[in-house]
């Protein structure tokens, strides 16, 4: 091809810009690495060949650039197929784009990233909006649906800053599907908005935060008209790419608007069919009612519900609620404003009471069953610290010295809690202390308020109030007097009382205030004394209450008696310490509020048993109680079944009790009631709150056709007063002598339908069951059959008579024969036997003064009931062999009083 | 000539390349240099020298070609070009294909085509 010639020097110069092509023109043929150092030498060698072919005597730069340029370029146009003529490469429409003035780019960041992202967060840690206003994340799906603003804001800065048009699609859906949550937010903050953007001027001047606070409610504006620039932008870059990619853009943009809008939806459309339903379940028409509780049912949440039953109360200092029931406020005053009424205006006023009433039909349990919604936090974990915030602190309670729990009050907690028990086989008894401490982490003194499930057949017998370090005993007398010693006391003077009233068969109300603030306690203390049933002595359970329970609330069990025992709560059995079983255990707080906890006892009790009554003087000193054998006749069976959905997980025992028993089974199912007459409803059926005074209506019609019909009711909580209770009470109020209704409580929780029945005198004490599917049916049968049931016959002695054959038992006996006696006497005897019943109450008052101005006299505190001390040993030793010789004298063996 | 002519003398001088690389390494081995020139000067097929080069390593990687130095006195050393099998095989087969799809559109006017 050409002939090897000398080649001729190279210049210094020529040499440069031959290394300095030879090291661009990889990267301009997108080269790296081997193939790069391959190309350049290629290169190298193709030039020097090239340059040996030159005839000059020197190779320099001017020799060089000619055939450098040739290496570079696009090939020249053939002369015969001349094309045409290149036009200027424009820069890319996203370069246009992109070369917008830096300051344009960080304003853009701070107005539509930075601002966004630092409110949710600054919200998600305070809870600011959510403690004054309304909660913005309810849920975590809410925070994330907020947090697509400034995620797609952050993206298309960085596209419109180095991007590539193949992410346009996607940047468009996510700028599209931000338009919803920025647009949600920015309405929800509207109201707000006027004022915001005075404060970011002048709040300063009223406080300091003022200005970050108001731009804080102006982010989701901002963020919105960030949003808007982005997408302005990105709609000029895809009209300068091509036509198609314009148009893919806008489909994209499109579908993500609407992906918005169904995420939307299924965050807030449960909230606001809620609010819908309950404006009317307000309505006077059964009809709207029932269309309100179904569409609670179908598409409403129980989230929001709860939200409804806090609203618009007085503890609520500031109108703090969720977004449908902001939306609603909002709506309710603008409907007022502009002189609207109807269905939908009127039921924006929602009052709590209808809410909790919903809430029960709905959930089929009670409103305060379960926390209350959190105003602050709307979902990180709650540490103590944040637990209770300034709105709570400050929160009224409307409810202090009323009859009524009422709404849980947080950082009002019990922290402590003790239980000490004492068995008494002999004389089928039993009796057990609980300690409770409350403690207060508001800033205001609260009252602490709850309802108390005795065990069945049981009565407190003694109440104690610590003041000062010592346990203060209670002065008993007829209810109203303590109560209105209590109101003056507590409510008016805002000194240290404690009331306990009955509320219902074994069912107390306790309330002790003032629980001084900032972390203040107050120690209480019940006695409970109560029949062994069936050998078992059921722990009391707290059904109701207006307080939470501390993180490290634990309940401390300590049981004794003189036979072995064991304890449901947690399968542990007792053991022989210093003479006595006895036991210890720690127990949950659900064992506390569960029916299922129970101490059991194998050992029969006693035909006869005697004490001396402390009550009485030395001419009936002596009380004597015997077991007779007794028959009851049968009765035709009538139940009230509850369809309630806290019976729904006893629906296998119920089913079997009706198929075990004859009688008449009277259902109980949302507002109707039907007889069942051979198939069992389904399971399905349990699943709600129903009203029950209209089924017992028919079961008291059912009675009058039955001579000596026994009603049993089955039931769960009916937490709230339903419109049938005053019917029912009406009607019993008229009949004379209305059939026994047996109340048979399998789930725990208030029932203010039981506790108008108990101020009638017309409801009874049921059984509770450990195990319903083996206990209840039977129970039932035995109804419906002739049975033989012990019964005490009483008699008395003066002091120092001898009692043949009897067992002594403790003083316990009287105070348990003076509550069975307690429906043929007066208020003052059950006061005088120191008994909190249907018609005597308990209180504690801080000073003498208090008692002798209300005119009452607390107890001797040598009169009271008391856990016995387990004897020392020497004690017990001399102690059992007093008892062995006591034996042989008599050559009587005792029953079960030994201590084994 | 108008646009479209110039945009579809650019696909096919883009179809066409490696086969001409390739068949020029047919019968003789050469050097990068020698092979770059024999190339852009094929009329029509307007090749720009720096492009060669590339387009040759490629060819290596896939292995239809194999190269080989020799040392120059003059300067770099050269890089010799030389068909593989599998390159021989290659554009034996291209080869057939181009002359069928050559002659085909030759021929698609037929007896009625032609003018």
């Amino acid at each position: 091809m050409s002939a090897d010639t000398t080649p001729a020097p190279w210049s210094d110069a020529a040499r440069a810009r031959l290394e300095e092509f030879l090291r661009d023109a990889p990267a301009q043929a997108g080269l790296t690495g081997e193939a790069a150092a391959e190309l350049s030498a290629d290169l190298d060698q193709h030039i020097h060949e090239e340059m040996k072919r030159e005839n000059v005597p020197v190779i320099s730069v001017a020799t060089l650039e000619p055939l450098l340029a040739r290496l570079a370029s696009t090939p020249a146009p053939a002369a015969e197929t001349p094309a045409p003529a290149r036009k200027p490469v424009p820069p890319t429409p996203l370069e246009t784009i992109q070369r917008s003035k830096p300051w344009h780019r960080w304003l853009f960041l701070l107005v539509g990233v930075i601002i966004p992202a630092a409110t949710i967060l600054f919200e998600l840690f305070t809870g600011a909006c959510g403690a004054d206003f309304f909660r913005p994340f309810a849920t975590p799906a809410h925070a994330l649906f907020a947090a697509v603003v400034p995620l797609a804001n952050y993206l298309a800065w960085r596209f419109l800053r180095n991007g590539q048009s193949r992410h346009l699609p996607r940047l468009a859906a996510l700028l599209g599907f931000a338009l919803v949550p920025a647009t949600w937010y920015a309405l929800l903050l509207a109201p707000m908005t006027p004022f915001a953007f005075v404060f970011v001027f002048i709040g300063v001047a009223l406080q300091p935060s003022l200005p970050f606070l108001a731009i804080m409610t102006l982010a989701p504006l901002m963020s919105l008209v960030a949003r808007k620039v982005a997408l302005g932008r990105l709609n000029r870059t895809s009209g300068l790419e091509s036509d198609s990619t314009r148009s893919t853009v806008r489909l994209w943009r499109k579908r993500g608007v609407l992906a918005g809008l169904a995420v939307l939806l299924l965050a807030e459309g449960p909230g606001l069919a809620t609010r819908v339903g309950l404006s009317f379940f307000r309505s006077d028409d059964e009809v709207w009612q029932q269309r309100g509780l179904t569409l609670m049912r179908t598409l409403g949440t129980e989230r929001a519900l709860l939200q409804a039953c806090y609203d618009n109360t007085s503890r609520n200092a500031a109108p703090s609620t969720d977004t449908a029931g902001w939306i609603y406020n909002w709506t309710r005053g603008l409907s007022s404003f502009a002189g609207m009424d109807g269905n939908l205006t009127t039921g924006f006023t929602t009052p709590p009471e209808a809410a909790r009433t919903a809430w029960f039909r709905v959930t089929g349990t009670a409103y305060n069953s379960v926390p209350p919604p959190r105003r602050g936090l709307s979902f990180l974990p709650e540490t103590r610290g944040q637990a209770v915030r300034e709105a709570d602190d400050w929160a009224f309670d409307p409810d202090v010295g009323s009859d009524a729990v009422a709404m849980r009050i947080r950082g009002l907690d019990l922290a402590e809690s003790r239980l000490d028990g004492h068995l008494e086989p002999d004389a089928g008894l039993g009796y057990q202390e609980w300690t409770l401490v409350f403690t207060n982490a508001t800033a205001l003194p609260r009252e602490a308020r709850c309802q108390i499930q005795l065990p069945p057949g049981g009565v407190v017998s003694k109440v104690n109030l610590w003041i000062g370090g010592e346990p203060r005993e209670a002065a008993y007398a007829a209810t109203a007097e303590v109560k209105a010693a209590y109101q003056k006391v507590a409510v008016a003077q805002r000194r240290d009382p404690v009331l306990v009233t009955a509320c219902g068969p074994d069912r107390v109300m306790v309330q002790c205030f003032p629980i001084p603030p900032g972390g203040g306690k107050m120690q209480i203390r019940l006695g409970m004394t109560a029949p062994l049933d069936h050998g078992r002595l059921w722990l009391p359970q707290i059904v109701e209450r207006n307080f939470g329970s501390a993180r490290s609330l634990e309940h401390s069990l300590w049981m004794q008696g003189p036979a072995p025992f064991t304890c449901a709560a947690n399968g542990a059995a007792s053991s022989l310490q210093k003479g006595l079983q006895a036991l210890s255990a720690t127990l949950k707080p659900a064992d506390f509020t569960s029916p299922r906890a129970f101490i059991s006892c194998d050992a029969p009790p006693a035909i006869t048993v005697w004490t001396e009554d402390p009550f009485e003087p030395a001419e009936r000193k002596i009380l004597i109680g015997h077991r007779d054998p007794a028959t009851q006749p049968a009765a035709p069976l009538i139940c009230v079944l509850d369809s309630s959905a806290a019976l729904r997980p006893h629906y296998d025992a119920l089913k079997a009790a009706f198929h075990a028993t004859q009688g008449t089974w009277i259902l109980a199912d949302d507002d109707e009631v039907s007889t069942i007459a051979s198939d069992f409803p389904p399971a399905s059926t349990f699943r709600r709150g129903a009203e029950n005074g209209p089924a017992l209506q028919r079961a008291l019609d059912e009675a009058t056709r039955h001579t000596g019909s026994v009603i049993v009711w089955l039931n769960g909580p009916q937490p709230v007063p339903l419109r049938s209770s005053a019917a029912l009470t009406q009607r019993l109020e008229k009949n004379r002598a209305p059939a026994p209704i047996i109340d048979v409580p399998l789930s725990a929780g208030s029932n203010r339908l039981v506790e108008a029945l108990f101020k009638l005198g017309v409801i009874q004490t049921g059984p509770r069951f450990a195990d319903p599917l083996k206990e209840l049916p039977p129970w039932l049968a035995s109804l419906t059959t002739e049975r033989h049931d012990p019964a005490w016959r009483w008699e008395t002695k003066p002091a120092g008579t001898p009692v043949d054959g009897g067992v002594k038992v403790s003083d316990q006996l009287s105070r348990y024969r003076a509550f069975l006696a307690s429906p043929h006497q007066p208020a003052a005897e059950d006061a005088r036997h120191q008994l909190v019943t249907a018609k005597s109450g308990a209180v504690v008052l801080e000073t003498r003064e208090q008692f002798t101005a209300s005119g009452l006299t607390p107890v001797d505190p040598a009169l009271t009931s008391s856990v016995p001390a387990l004897p020392e040993p020497a004690t017990a030793t001399l102690a059992a062999t007093a008892v062995l010789l006591f034996t042989r004298r008599r050559k009587r063996p005792l029953v079960s009083c030994q201590p084994k | 000539m108008d646009d479209f002519f110039d945009n579809w003398t650019v696909q096919v001088r883009k179809g066409v390349l490696e086969l001409c690389i390739l068949s020029a390494l047919r019968d003789q081995e050469r050097y990068g240099y020698e092979l770059v020139k024999t190339l852009v000067s094929v009329p029509g097929l307007q090749v720009a020298e720096g492009s060669m080069y590339p387009l040759l390593s490629r060819l290596k990687e896939q292995g239809f070609v194999e190269t080989r130095l020799e040392e120059s006195p003059e300067g770099p050393a050269r890089k010799y070009y030389k068909l593989t099998e599998k390159g021989r095989t290659q554009v034996a087969a291209m080869l057939v294909y181009f002359q069928a799809l050559a002659g085909a559109v030759e021929h698609l006017g037929g007896p009625t085509g032609q003018k």
